[in-house]
């Protein structure tokens, strides 16, 4: 069976590249015993971007850097840290970029209240639409 | 030889378009029928040519290589032609000479002058995209020396689903372009002249909405299926680039059965035709020129970002200064009550645009922040469920009133009785699911009754047979409401188990036993693959399936995809995903237990069906005003 044997070849190669590619979003081994702590680990994870993906949250994303910031948030869980203490953590050292969820700041006003001006304006607009009409 | 040929065509394109720009301006039929075809004929030979580049392997073509290869199956060689950025540009060009020669088609004495003006609109456009693509994305570029064999294809991309994703989202977009024109013309059109633009706009926007509808759907079962993460909107710049238009369509389709019923809303419609197809554009060109990827890259090789940004600015510049200085002779002053279908429609659109206004703010945003503070801001999915979702509440309240009302104006005291039969069924459904299940979540209930809201008041209106209602209408609201269903159930019900597993071990995700039975070694056609299979039991031991995920690696590429096994039944999707392992320590494994899915997919099917029944009916009335 040649084609098996090439198989078994190729695919002990890819065992070594697999750690770098394939791992898994969240991995068992990760997994926290507390129930409640592991959903605020989830929860958090959600909001957290994998810094070397495009637009995955490390919750889904299976690259190592995002294991190691899953961990990392994991660990703090454990040692009684609060969420918003760990948010800190993470962007004090990584910048908003980090957040899925743009803090509300000066630069981010904007992006948070213009979605609610648009609809007050429309709003208005379907009022004085029917305002007149009468 | 074959590239050379496409080649030439490709530029005999260019000719044929510059020539119909300008004839068209001339009444020389003749001449204008010469353009139409020539450029229909040149678009296809230099597609198919591409086709058969790709069919044939033929290296010498730099694209070919870069995105083929001999292994690949022909379904992927085909798709492969518009699986990259110059190839699908070509596609583009054909979808839009093929909707050029439908209107040309269209020609009566009547409409003369409006769909003369349509063509040079659509001519302009299509020597726009044309020379973007021989100056900065040529297709049959050559390479010398030829290699051996090409580079092949990303394989996460190989899927039926997404074979076709591409081609109907460019007929969406491209049908947006018709609607564009049309609105240019009828701004140029003199005040005496009475031509029913809104009913050519309606066949073509209507078109264009079905394609995109489906082209995304297909887009989230490709999602769903094939990246195996147990999601299918993800909330991606991509994704948010085909649901713009999509929304701007949604809000132009149903303003324009406001104009063909009342006349009124004119001017809104031609200024929403002309935005929907620029969002269009400005969402090829988030795609296309990679800044939304990083703006550094972009600033590296940024002759296809610059050039998409220049003819946005050529074509929103022109239409709408356009807009502004023609369009008063389209203002009426009848206004809209605001219970009434027109007021509720009116309520839609404003709630529709607002959506899409939300969705392109959190879009671009991320760019903006970065060139204008250095700072970096990420804008996910977290941010739209709490701005674009919510604002969609109402719109959907709305929409299950909407249709039950009359034009003109409502007796506010029938209204009540009108809807009190919607709103009963609707809570005792509600509230038999709720206690049949006890699952209790804000965001579930509203999304739970919402679709049934829409569910019953459109049954009530087919069962009813009200007279003058688009059956179309019905059937397709009747799709989002379940639509609705399918969305609520999988994003609050959705459970998920992650666990290492070894050979006959057993995992309980809801009322079932899972068991992995073995792991086999399989090869595919151009990949090898473990697969495991797993047994799937109810509670009382009977056995429902097997499931086989597959882990695969294609040497060509040196990528790894998993392929997620899933069973559907009309309650919910059991989803497994196989992940790295080995016999001694055991397999990741992940199961997802995906409530109501199959629903998202039922719905927009019934969706596409009564754009089918709508634009069926819009064809009729096309073909009496023509003849």
């Amino acid at each position: 069976m040649k084609i098996r044997k090439i198989f078994i070849i190729i695919f002990s190669i890819c065992m070594v590249e697999y750690f770098l590619n394939i791992s898994f979003a969240v991995e068992p081994d990760e997994i926290l015993q507390d129930a409640k702590q592991e959903l605020r680990a989830r929860n958090i994870s959600k909001n957290i971007r994998c810094l070397v993906c495009q637009n995955q949250s490390i919750d889904e994303s299976n690259a190592p850097l995002a294991k190691d910031l899953r961990i990392l948030i994991r660990g703090k869980i454990t040692e009684g840290k609060k969420d918003h203490e760990i948010y800190k953590f993470l962007t004090d050292r990584y910048g908003d970029f980090i957040l899925l969820k743009p803090p509300l700041k000066l630069s981010t006003l904007a992006l948070w209240f213009l979605p609610f001006v648009f609809f007050i304006i429309g709003i208005a607009i379907i009022l004085s639409h029917n305002k007149k009409s009468r | 030889m074959a590239p050379s040929l496409g080649n030439f065509a490709l530029w005999l394109s260019l000719f044929f378009a510059i020539s119909q720009f300008f004839v068209s301006k001339s009444n020389n039929l003749k001449l204008i029928k010469i353009s139409v075809n020539g450029l229909l004929i040149s678009s296809l030979i230099s597609f198919f040519l591409l086709m058969f580049s790709y069919v044939v392997s033929d290296f010498s073509v730099l694209n070919v290589f870069q995105n083929s290869h001999t292994t690949k199956p022909l379904l992927y060689k085909i798709s492969g032609v518009w699986g990259n950025h110059e190839g699908s540009m070509l596609l583009w060009i054909l979808v839009l000479t093929i909707f050029n020669f439908f209107i040309f088609r269209l020609y009566n004495k009547n409409n003369f002058k409006l769909l003369s003006k349509t063509l040079e609109t659509q001519a302009f456009i299509t020597i726009g995209f044309v020379l973007f693509t021989i100056i900065t994305s040529n297709p049959f570029e050559r390479i010398n020396p030829i290699p051996e064999n090409g580079l092949g294809f990303n394989p996460i991309l190989q899927d039926p689903a997404l074979a076709i994703h591409p081609p109907l989202l460019y007929i969406g977009y491209v049908g947006l372009s018709a609607a564009f024109s049309l609105s240019v013309a009828t701004l140029n059109l003199n005040n005496n002249e009475k031509i029913p633009w809104y009913t050519y706009m309606k066949t073509f926007v209507l078109a264009a909405w079905i394609f995109l509808t489906i082209g995304i759907a297909l887009g989230s079962i490709w999602a769903y299926y094939e990246l195996g993460w147990g999601g299918w909107w993800f909330w991606d710049p991509v994704e948010n680039a085909s649901f713009m238009p999509w929304l701007l369509s949604t809000a132009l389709l149903h303003s324009l059965i406001t104009v063909e019923k009342r006349k009124s809303l004119k001017t809104w419609v031609l200024l929403l035709s002309i935005l929907a197809f620029l969002l269009s554009v400005v969402g090829t060109f988030l795609v296309r020129s990679g800044i939304l990827t990083s703006v550094h890259t972009f600033a590296l090789d940024p002759s296809r970002g610059i050039y998409i940004l220049i003819f946005i600015g050529i074509l929103g510049g022109y239409s709408l200064i356009l807009f502004g200085i023609k369009s008063k002779k389209y203002f009426d002053s009848n206004y809209l009550t605001f219970f009434s279908k027109e007021g509720s429609i009116l309520i839609n659109n404003i709630l529709m645009v607002v959506v899409c206004a939300s969705v392109f703010l959190g879009t671009i945003y991320p760019l903006l922040v970065e060139i204008f503070t250095n700072n970096k801001i990420s804008v996910g999915e977290p941010y739209y469920n709490s701005t674009a979702v919510p604002i969609m509440i109402p719109a959907i309240l709305v929409m299950g009133v909407g249709p039950i009302l009359a034009w003109g104006k409502e007796d506010k005291s029938k209204i009540f009785k009108k809807i009190l039969p919607g709103i009963l069924l609707t809570l005792i459904a509600s509230l038999i699911v709720f206690l049949i299940y006890q699952s209790y979540s804000i965001i579930g209930i509203a999304g739970i009754i919402l679709a049934f809201w829409i569910i019953f008041n459109n049954i009530i209106i087919l069962f009813k047979k009200i007279k003058n209602l688009s059956l179309g209408m019905s059937i397709a609201h009747l799709g989002v409401g379940i639509l609705i269903l399918g969305i609520t159930g999988s994003s609050v019900w959705q459970k998920e188990k992650i666990a290492t597993m070894k050979i006959n071990n057993e995992i309980q995700i809801e009322n079932y036993n899972i068991i992995f039975e073995k792991v086999n070694e399989i090869s595919g056609p151009n990949y090898v693959a473990i697969q495991g299979n797993f047994l799937v039991y109810d509670k009382k031991k009977n056995i429902i399936t097997q499931l086989k995920p597959e882990n695969r690696f294609y040497p060509i590429t040196n990528i790894f995809t998993t392929e997620a096994s899933i069973h559907t039944n009309l309650l919910r999707d059991l989803y497994i995903v196989l992940g790295e392992g080995d016999p001694n320590v055991g397999w990741v494994v992940k199961i997802y237990f995906n409530p109501l899915v199959i629903w998202i997919w039922i719905g927009v099917l019934i969706i596409f069906l009564g754009g089918v029944v709508s634009i069926n009916t819009n064809l009729k009335k096309l073909k009496t005003l023509t003849q």
